[in-house]
């Protein structure tokens, strides 16, 4: 599976879980984490717990797209959809 | 944010935290923004003091900021090793202890983070209005007052300032470094001399000739294996005519919560069980959802009782 289709799918089954007004919108500019971001930081655990399981059934590869100095680096800049696609890349052409 | 502007300590704090943080802006922001005067009240005196204290101690505001960003981050990664694994991180308490309580630097920026949750939190500044309540309506009967694990020592600081001047005031801990941050406020606070009595000791040792009016025991009971014979142990020490604070939650992993109650029926069958009745309790989920759907999703839930016998 295609990193795009696993954030795709992850983002399907998150959505479910939230109100209309905050549910995530599947687009590269849409704010993870930044002055724009609608997302509460239990939303984007469960989001990134999510993929990483999906990566793992599909490939059997462990990665870990969320540690501390994720939430430092969402702390002083944005983190968007775009910039997940791009960690998930790397980090999947790396293994 | 008018409302906030007004307060110029407590702004000082929340405007480094939202310029920091966009998860922590919006929900600060969405909590303060409802809350009312007396809320706006506490918080600028506790800022007020808590600047200050900082100062004192020569610690900046930009590590308290950083210690309290650094609370959330670690909460986030131990609710991630709990959606994955369906258990807390840290399941023995002698491993939390020795990384965490018996750790200096760990266990400063660790008080410091949850001192300022509780204004920062809606469920923290509900168990710490609660507990206000219950320490003004009883306090003509308070003359002895026991608190087990002060922590950042602001409950404490709130009983010292409502009970009567010749109350004693009996402090446990099992955390050296966790004692000598509570002393090092409570002495730099609280003018007026009292009777306090600080030991670092486990709680099932300590022991006491006379029976206490109130004890208080917030957020004790998921940092250790068997919370049962902690409230055993409390029974044991309250007067007759004595009650207590206490606190714990539901579904909450942190990097030193070892005890799992899953629900609050678990909670309140423990208290029960150990011979307490519960005269008033708060149920506060963190997150603004139906219960169903905490309970479904595994939200946390904080929790705070006010027992008798």
């Amino acid at each position: 599976m295609k990193s795009l289709e696993i954030i795709k799918k992850s983002i399907k089954e998150i959505n479910l879980q939230l109100k209309k007004k905050d549910k995530i919108v599947f687009d590269n500019d849409f704010q993870i984490l930044g002055p724009k971001s609608s997302l509460d930081s239990l939303i984007i655990v469960n989001l990134f717990v999510a993929i990483e399981e999906k990566i793992k059934s599909s490939t059997g590869k462990e990665i870990n797209l969320l540690n501390e100095s994720f939430f430092e680096k969402g702390f002083k800049s944005k983190f968007t959809l775009g910039d997940l696609k791009r960690d998930l890349d790397k980090k999947l052409s790396k293994k | 944010m008018n409302k906030l502007k007004k307060n110029k300590n407590f702004y000082l704090l929340v405007d480094k935290i939202i310029n920091k943080s966009s998860s922590q802006k919006i929900k600060i922001l969405k909590f303060i923004n409802s809350a009312d005067s007396i809320y706006y009240k506490r918080a600028e005196a506790f800022s007020k003091e808590f600047i200050r204290y900082l100062k004192n101690e020569k610690i900046n505001i930009d590590f308290a900021i950083k210690a309290y960003l650094k609370l959330c981050t670690d909460i986030m990664m131990s609710q991630k090793y709990f959606i994955k694994f369906k258990k807390y991180p840290v399941e023995d308490e002698k491993k939390a202890y020795k990384e965490v309580y018996d750790n200096k630097k760990e266990m400063k920026s660790y008080m410091i983070g949850i001192g300022m949750s509780q204004f920062l939190w809606p469920t923290h500044y509900a168990m710490y209005s609660f507990f206000i309540d219950k320490i003004l309506n009883k306090k003509s009967n308070i003359s002895r007052y026991l608190e087990i694990g002060p922590g950042h020592g602001l409950f404490l600081l709130q009983a010292l300032r409502n009970l009567k001047q010749d109350t004693k005031f009996e402090i446990v801990d099992i955390s050296k470094t966790s004692i000598k941050i509570t002393k090092s406020i409570i002495d730099f606070l609280v003018k007026k001399e009292k009777k306090i009595n600080y030991t670092t000791q486990n709680i099932f040792d300590f022991e006491s000739s006379n029976k206490f009016d109130f004890i208080t025991i917030g957020e004790v009971l998921e940092h250790v294996t068997k919370p049962q014979e902690i409230l055993k142990k409390i029974k044991k020490l309250m007067n007759k005519n004595g009650s207590v604070y206490l606190s714990t939650c539901v579904d909450c992993p942190s990097i030193d919560h070892v005890y799992h109650f899953k629900s609050i029926g678990d909670i309140e069958k423990m208290i029960k069980k150990s011979g307490f009745k519960i005269l008033d309790r708060r149920i506060l989920p963190v997150e603004d959802k139906p219960m169903k759907e905490i309970i479904k999703n595994k939200i946390t839930i904080n929790y705070c009782a006010h027992l008798s016998n």
